[in-house]
């Protein structure tokens, strides 16, 4: 692939009051468009992630229009949570075909703050059958839940060694980025004694709802602070969790499929940012990718292994989990702190030892979309 | 089996029906006017016999558009498909139950119906 990640823009996560969902795009979109020095007149495509409290049709035309762009190209996309690195592959495919040389990826909502708690849940909560799940009373942390139960009858683990450490290593990572929602760090034991919300899951098995922005610009010219992306790959298996196939979810399919376009094997990843809307959705997805043994994914953060100097730091922003998630840009926060970690700018909490590949993952629905990507060194192929 | 049914619980007939493809064999829980494996467009419907084993479970302590705590599981009907269903809390993944349509509106109101664990 020829493709390079030339800029990003990542605001802070949490409720704050006051922007609106195209303020925040703009913010993350500015900020990444300074940062890869870009102007306006550079950008030929403008490629946009829905957000739930304005429901535009035309995104990215809402988006190119106020900030004074004319794109040859601009097209809205929803993958739901697998969004954003669904539109990064967009932005890939063009660059490789020769359609663009300039693209700016962007999301940001003020999910938080633009609407009541109970209409976001009722609103992501759509995700799940129209007519057969959602007349339940299901939600989307009840569908997860649901993933939960029979992940821990399978293993026949329990939420204290499975489930509670992811928080754990997310909060350890979010604490040391002043971007993140929440920093205060927690125990094993806050995670078990907060409140229930979908048995297993409680509380702090589930990200925060949050506003915030994200953005991407995405070359096909290199620099020395660019990231190459050298393989994508992605997998579709299902919509509803009534249809999912446990036992192949697609996440693997997506990741071999970025892995073997790169060039490369899970064994050189240095660093990954992996979905991590529920502790679960880490779980499994570190489990059916390949990074953890099955049924060990806890025992892997307990152990250390997601930490800075762990075999594989993960989501070392804090993850959806403690730094937030605001939508279609908090799938697309795993990816700017892996280039941010690539260029070696990531300050205190900046990994101390080369960084070659990084693997990033998302999944959208109820592990029903995933992409992958596989990214290379900064200056790499420059 | 192969008996005439003229709707289930989405469609306000207190019934759980299974879906199946003449041509290919396949059988599936949610509606569609073709086979999602083969893509034959003569589908069969019979009832289900309502036997199955739950495969997940939750309570959920807040739902979306507010109430009590429900239990909700994903069972295998013996039938060979995959149903969410209510059900009660205590519930466990692995217990064999029987599956029902319940009617949940309360008296004089319009019948709300759903697929429950009797």
């Amino acid at each position: 692939m020829t493709a390079y990640l030339a800029g990003v823009g990542l605001t802070s996560f949490g409720h704050l009051p006051g922007p609106g969902a195209l303020e925040w795009q703009a913010m993350a979109a500015r900020a990444a468009m300074a940062d890869a020095r870009v102007g306006q007149h550079d950008i030929d495509t403008v490629i946009c992630g829905y957000a739930t409290t304005i429901g535009h049709l035309m995104p990215a035309n809402l988006l190119a229009e106020y900030l004074g762009l004319a794109p040859q190209v601009a097209f809205g996309t929803s993958v739901g949570g697998a969004t954003g690195l669904a539109m990064i592959a967009q932005a890939v495919s063009l660059i490789d075909a020769g359609a663009a040389r300039c693209v700016l990826v962007a999301a940001g909502e003020d999910r938080a703050s633009g609407q009541s708690r109970d209409a976001s849940i009722s609103v992501l909560a759509q995700v799940g059958h129209h007519d057969y799940e959602v007349p339940l009373g299901a939600n989307i942390p009840a569908y997860y839940a649901l993933l939960a139960s029979a992940y821990l009858d399978r293993f026949g683990v329990d939420p204290a060694e499975a489930l509670a450490p992811l928080a754990v290593q997310m909060r350890t990572h979010a604490a040391r980025h002043p971007g993140a929602q929440f920093r205060t760090p927690v125990t094993a034991d806050d995670v078990l004694l907060s409140r229930i919300i979908s048995e297993p899951l409680h509380l702090l098995d589930c990200c925060p709802v949050s506003d915030g922005g994200a953005a991407l610009v995405v070359t096909k010219r290199s620099g020395p602070r660019s990231v190459p992306v050298l393989g994508m790959g992605q997998a579709h298996r299902h919509q509803h969790v009534s249809e999912a196939d446990l036992s192949d979810l697609g996440a693997r399919r997506s990741a071999f499929a970025a892995l073997d376009r790169a060039g490369t094997t899970l064994a050189d990843i240095d660093l990954a940012g992996i979905y991590d809307s529920f502790t679960v959705t880490l779980a499994m997805l570190l489990e059916e990718i390949g990074f953890a043994e099955p049924g060990k994914a806890g025992a892997f953060a307990a152990a250390g292994e997601m930490d800075l100097q762990g075999r594989l730091p993960t989501n070392t922003h804090g993850g959806l989990l403690s730094y937030g998630h605001c939508g279609v840009g908090g799938g697309m926060a795993h990816l700017a702190e892996l280039v941010t970690q690539l260029r070696g700018e990531a300050g205190p909490r900046q990994v101390r030892r080369p960084l070659r590949r990084a693997f990033v993952h998302a999944d959208g629905g109820v592990l029903s979309a995933h992409v992958s990507a596989v990214l290379g060194a900064a200056g790499e192929g420059a | 089996m192969t008996a005439p049914a003229s709707g289930d619980w989405t469609e306000g007939v207190a019934a759980l029906l299974v879906s199946r493809c003449p041509v290919c064999g396949h059988r599936w829980y949610l509606r569609r006017t073709s086979c999602p494996r083969c893509g034959g467009a003569d589908i069969e419907r019979f009832p289900a016999n309502g036997a199955g084993r739950v495969a997940a479970v939750t309570v959920v302590h807040r739902r979306a558009l507010g109430g009590d705590a429900a239990g909700i599981a994903l069972v295998d009907l013996v039938e060979g498909v995959r149903a969410m269903v209510r059900c009660p809390p205590g519930t466990s993944v692995g217990e064999d139950v029987t599956v029902g349509v319940v009617d949940e509106a309360p008296p004089g109101q319009p019948p709300a119906l759903i697929p429950a664990v009797r």
